[in-house]
């Protein structure tokens, strides 16, 4: 009964895979997604490769395997859904328009040794990413933005994710390291056996591991700077400025194992670190604009023990050090003072530094000055 | 800006832990049927090879758990912090993890795996182990895929 089971399965999934290759054949891809089109090819052979492994060792009826080749079965099942639902769709719903993101993040990759090889594709959503080992990489933006060049820094920190995963060992011990900092400075003073001292420790237990997540997108906030330097600052703060009091204050029960750290909190770290890329101005105006929402929605910092300045040279000491192991490259080493487009000799980096320069000069005109210099870029 | 990224890592990671372990359970069940294997030599080094690395992780995680108790897990994902977690729990259930990976510790599943002593041990506790790893990614695939 279990052989029978398991060779249907095996079976509906190789039909599932076939007509899945078929679409894949039929769609047609920009030059920057061939690579990500030929990691799916493979991904389908080597999935029916196993599954034709399945049915073949069913053929031996070692009946003592059998719960490893269920097993197999669902793994490889999950495999390709995976691949189906999240994958697929890059290519079966590509448009002439992703041909902006793609040329944006081909370039992108090629700046860095860490993904010059690594396929990708973009696919509609929040900023997000997937960054993977063994799958490409997908990079996920609003479909608005994705016509745009003014939010495609955000890129940049979603990119910073995947090179922390390229080089997590390093990048897991200055984090570990940190923590353990962290830990010293919330330990409670006296250790005592009573509810509260159980309470206190909680507390701290949850504080130290929330920071493993929070310091990763500390990380990548400083990548999206150091890559796009004002055009970061600018598309993180118009991005986010407008998300309501949770980007400034949030209850001790959300802050307990959060993803992020309080937005605002994050726009401190990267005013002080624009500060030192010379960008004093642009990091001033920053705060000033965040301050004053903020008082303008009567809030006032707090983050229960999730942060306090006391922290704040440690953090920046793991962020700088995160830094230099993964070595993303620098907008300081363009001239960012242009004022109009040269296809020829700028980079995206300048270019969308430019375009928040239209932008904020005069944001009535802004739309047909991007929409011609989009399409020479197309 | 979103969190898809913890999700699908985990996703991967179990997903690879599953193959690795099914590998080497059909390819022990078999050798000590007296079956010839049907991996090669160097996929099945290959694959003890990573699982010892896995079980070395886990079994400093979980010794930090039932050393200091109540004591922050650091340099780890929320995700494996959340399987340490669990296998330390799933110790306690007596009736579903009986293996000696779980009435004792990694430490002697890992021995095995280094001297290559291929017993109903090994198999039971990588069996368990998968449960466990299979109890975890139904987590993942439900927010990747959500439910029907």
């Amino acid at each position: 009964m279990m052989k029978n089971i398991l060779q249907q399965s095996n079976l509906d999934l190789l039909r599932a895979i076939e007509i899945s290759e078929q679409l894949l054949n039929e769609n047609d891809v920009f030059p920057e997604a061939e690579s990500y089109k030929a990691w799916l090819v493979n991904a389908f052979s080597s999935i029916k490769t196993q599954i034709e492994q399945n049915s073949n060792w069913l053929q031996l009826n070692f009946t003592s395997i059998f719960p490893e080749i269920l097993n197999r079965t669902q793994e490889q099942s999950r495999t390709y859904k995976f691949i189906i639902s999240k994958y697929m769709p890059s290519i079966y719903r590509l448009r002439k328009e992703d041909h902006l993101c793609l040329k944006v993040l081909h370039w992108l990759h090629n700046q860095h040794p860490q993904s010059e090889e690594k396929p990708f594709a973009i696919s509609d959503g929040g900023f997000a990413i997937y960054p993977l080992t063994q799958y490409p990489i997908i990079y996920f933006l609003p479909i608005s933005s994705q016509h745009s060049l003014l939010y495609l820094p955000l890129f940049f920190h979603e990119f910073g994710h995947f090179l922390y995963v390229s080089h997590r060992n390093e990048m897991d011990d200055f984090v570990k390291e940190f923590q353990e900092k962290l830990e010293t400075y919330l330990e409670p003073a006296f250790q005592q056996n009573n509810q509260q001292f159980q309470r206190d420790r909680e507390k701290v237990r949850n504080i130290v591991e929330t920071w493993y997540e929070w310091a990763q997108e500390l990380f990548c906030d400083a990548v999206g700077l150091q890559i796009g330097g004002v055009s970061y600052l600018k598309a993180f703060s118009y991005h986010l400025r407008m998300n309501g009091r949770g980007a400034f204050l949030q209850r001790e029960s959300d802050l307990e194992r959060s993803s992020h750290p309080v937005v605002w909190l994050r726009t401190k770290f990267l005013a002080a670190r624009a500060k030192n890329l010379n960008l004093t101005h642009e990091a001033n105006d920053l705060e000033n604009q965040w301050n004053i929402i903020a008082q303008t929605l009567g809030v006032t910092a707090e983050y229960y023990g999730y942060y306090s300045d006391q922290y704040y040279q440690d953090i920046v000491q793991m962020v700088d050090n995160m830094l230099i192991e993964t070595a993303p490259i620098s907008f300081q080493d363009q001239d960012q003072d242009i004022d109009e487009i040269d296809m020829g000799k700028h980079n995206f980096v300048q270019i969308m530094n430019c375009a928040w320069k239209h932008y904020e000069k005069d944001i009535m005109r802004y739309s047909i000055w991007e929409s011609t210099v989009v399409s020479k870029i197309i | 800006m979103e969190t898809k990224w913890l999700t699908v890592q985990s996703f991967q990671r179990n997903q690879n832990l599953l193959d690795l372990i099914s590998k080497l359970l059909i390819h022990y069940k078999l050798e000590l049927e007296g079956h010839d294997s049907l991996f090669g030599k160097g996929e099945i080094k290959e694959a003890e090879q990573e699982i010892k690395l896995f079980l070395e992780k886990l079994s400093g995680l979980v010794k930090s758990l039932e050393d200091k108790k109540g004591d922050p897990l650091t340099g780890t994902d929320y995700r494996l912090r959340n399987l340490a977690r669990n296998f330390v729990d799933a110790k306690s259930k007596r009736r579903m993890y009986k293996s000696i990976l779980f009435k004792t510790s990694p430490e002697p599943v890992l021995d095995m795996l280094q001297n290559n002593n291929i017993s109903e041990n090994l198999i039971d506790s990588l069996t368990e182990l998968r449960r466990l790893l299979e109890e975890h990614i139904s987590t993942d695939s439900s927010k990747i895929f959500g439910h029907l």
